[in-house]
């Protein structure tokens, strides 16, 4: 079985005149977790809308498990649980027979199957109660819950963290590292982008419908080279180090020297400094925040100051 | 989540994700929507307390009581004329009500995204949702039946002590019970389709229910208009039009379809005089239009919101 669970193949999307996807080709590989990420517009929703069949693309294909979106829905799609911008749940009725409605469409689940889902998402002891008396992260966790439903091979999550408090934020991690643990596939769209950091395997950074980076988070983050060093005096460390060759692009930030090391090793950059006669209180390999590599991906060349 | 369950715990055997969308469970999961709306109960009441008074009224004069005893047969047809006009006009509300917003229902809160999203056919929730309808109206004829047949039967004993009156009555009485009969099955359908396709134009729940509501009084209505004008300009294509509108065009289906005694509509009728196959075609043609808009509509339109 391919290792592919969620391909996108040339997907395009043009409303009007307006492209709201462009050519975006992507491989979600089975038992990630894989970060969709890009500003407000950047056309994330749209791919989402295209993967579940919301919406027909302009041009490309989805492929989910092997088979085409368009084509084989009725077969692909109830593999995927999907969770689309904000919770749309039936207000009227009860979270539990909400859970019944979609169970109903599947063609029918175990009877213990609704329980199960509910005390997974904690909505046990609010089951007979009418949705519109729900919160917002209530109602985020049952929508998760009928994602949930039968069991689906790949989850597509659209912002999950909307309207959820930071407490919320820190159980819908919880729950996406439970089931990234139990070998779901989870494909999750997110503008948390420390949430992102830490639960995602990898991510597709895409800005004005284009994809500009694809790579594993380990990797974005890693720093070049560039160490942190915590000194007493770091202007007079600056001063010094920038007089070598290695160390033209050493800087000051937040009070710290950043700079890189003649050898790519921390401890010859100590060394240097030792020999005269200034001792680091302290070092880190610097590492870039996702949030970083994501603005400067996404940022309009002159708009970042 | 500190308070979740481990995932190994709940997450079920592998034959749950072999489910599939199925159109007797999306009738279901409708039938239960329809089911746990307040409004559906209050049409209902409402539909129960109308007949009550209007029935009561018809059947509890003197008059009524001379009538039985006379002419049974004049009796009866007035019954089932009155009968008729109630269940037209109650059951069309009812259904225009519950068709526009099952279906737009979907569209304005959201939740035709996460039904289409599980795998679930555009057309296929359409046509399970037409299904619900269609059970719903029956289970209502039926009902009505059941209740008004009593009635009769009650009303006949009390002034007359037997039941002679109705098991005498001529063929030609239940011929006419039959065909008032169907043109019932035939207002619901349309009802159901007009509803329907109001929801789908419009998306939303106020524009379906609305746009639903304002098509019989309006084209009634039109009528008079289209007398005045007629009357004002003195050219005839005025008073040729109403036939093709289609309330008067059912509320002559009846009459046309009953030769045996004159039956006079209770609301607005073509102003020019239309034959049985006249008034097929016609409610035939719109039937048609408003299934293809329903179904082409939402076949071809993205779910954008």
């Amino acid at each position: 079985m391919s290792a592919a669970v969620l391909t996108t193949h040339g997907l395009s999307k043009t409303y009007g005149t307006r492209q709201a996807v462009r050519g975006l080709d992507l491989e979600v590989r089975r038992g990630e977790v894989f970060g969709f990420l890009g500003p407000n517009g950047a056309g994330k929703t749209t791919t989402i809308r295209m993967a579940l069949g919301l919406i027909h693309p302009t041009a490309g294909r989805v492929e989910i498990l092997g088979s085409d979106v368009q084509a084989d829905r009725a077969r692909v799609l109830p593999r995927v649980g999907a969770l689309v911008e904000t919770p749309a749940l039936y207000g009227y009725l009860s979270g539990r027979n909400n859970l019944k409605a979609f169970a109903h469409m599947l063609g029918g689940l175990p009877d213990g199957r609704l329980e199960a889902v509910l005390e997974l998402v904690r909505l046990a002891g609010r089951q007979k109660d009418k949705v519109k008396s729900y919160s917002m992260g209530m109602k985020q966790r049952l929508a998760v819950a009928i994602a949930l439903l039968n069991d689906p091979e790949l989850l597509i999550l659209d912002e999950p963290a909307n309207g959820l408090d930071p407490a919320g934020i820190v159980e819908m991690r919880d729950l996406l590292r439970q089931l990234a643990a139990a070998g779901k596939t989870v494909f999750i769209s997110s503008h948390v982008l420390a949430e992102v950091q830490q639960v995602c395997d990898r991510v597709a950074i895409i800005n004005l419908g284009q994809l500009v980076r694809l790579a594993g988070v380990a990797e974005l983050v890693a720093g070049r080279g560039e160490f942190v060093l915590r000194l007493p005096n770091p202007a007079l460390a600056l001063e010094l180090v920038r007089r070598q060759d290695w160390g033209s692009s050493a800087r000051i930030e937040s009070g710290a020297l950043v700079a890189r090391s003649p050898s790519g090793r921390g401890r010859e950059l100590l060394h240097f400094l030792a020999q005269a006669g200034i001792w680091a209180d302290g070092i880190d390999e610097r590492q870039h925040s996702l949030e970083e590599i994501f603005l400067s991906l996404t940022t309009p060349i002159g708009a970042a100051s | 989540m500190n308070a979740v369950a481990e995932p190994t715990a709940v997450l079920p055997a592998r034959s749950l994700s072999l489910t599939r969308p199925s159109f007797v469970g999306a009738v279901r999961s409708e039938l239960m929507k329809i089911r746990r709306q307040a409004l559906t109960w209050v049409i209902l009441a409402a539909f129960v307390v109308v007949s009550a008074i209007t029935l009561g009224s018809v059947v509890s004069g003197d008059q009524a009581g001379k009538l039985l005893a006379h002419n049974p047969r004049g009796f009866y047809f007035n019954y089932l004329e009155g009968l008729l006009t109630l269940f037209d006009t109650m059951s069309g509300v009812l259904l225009l009500i519950l068709s526009a917003r099952l279906v737009s229902m979907e569209y304005g809160s959201g939740t035709i995204r996460m039904v289409l999203a599980r795998g679930t056919g555009r057309v296929q929730l359409l046509g399970a949702q037409f299904a619900a309808l269609a059970i719903t109206g029956l289970l209502v004829l039926a009902g009505v039946i059941v209740v008004s047949g009593g009635v009769l039967y009650g009303v006949v004993f009390a002034w007359q002590g037997s039941f002679t009156p109705i098991t005498s009555l001529p063929q030609v009485a239940w011929t006419d019970t039959w065909i008032n009969l169907l043109v019932a099955l035939v207002s619901m359908a349309v009802c159901i389709l007009l509803g329907a396709a109001a929801a789908v134009v419009g998306r939303s729940v106020a524009f379906g229910v609305g746009a639903a509501l304002a098509f019989f009084p309006a084209d009634n209505f039109g009528t008079v208009v289209m007398l005045l004008v007629n009357r004002l300009t003195h050219q005839d294509i005025w008073r040729q039009a109403t036939q093709y509108l289609l309330g008067p065009t059912l509320n002559q289906l009846a009459p046309s379809l009953q030769t045996d005694h004159a039956v006079g509509a209770a609301f607005a009728t073509p102003l020019v005089p239309v034959d049985a196959t006249h008034c097929w075609v016609v409610i035939g043609v719109y039937a048609f239009l408003f299934l293809a808009a329903a179904v082409v509509l939402t076949w071809r339109r993205d779910v954008l919101h």
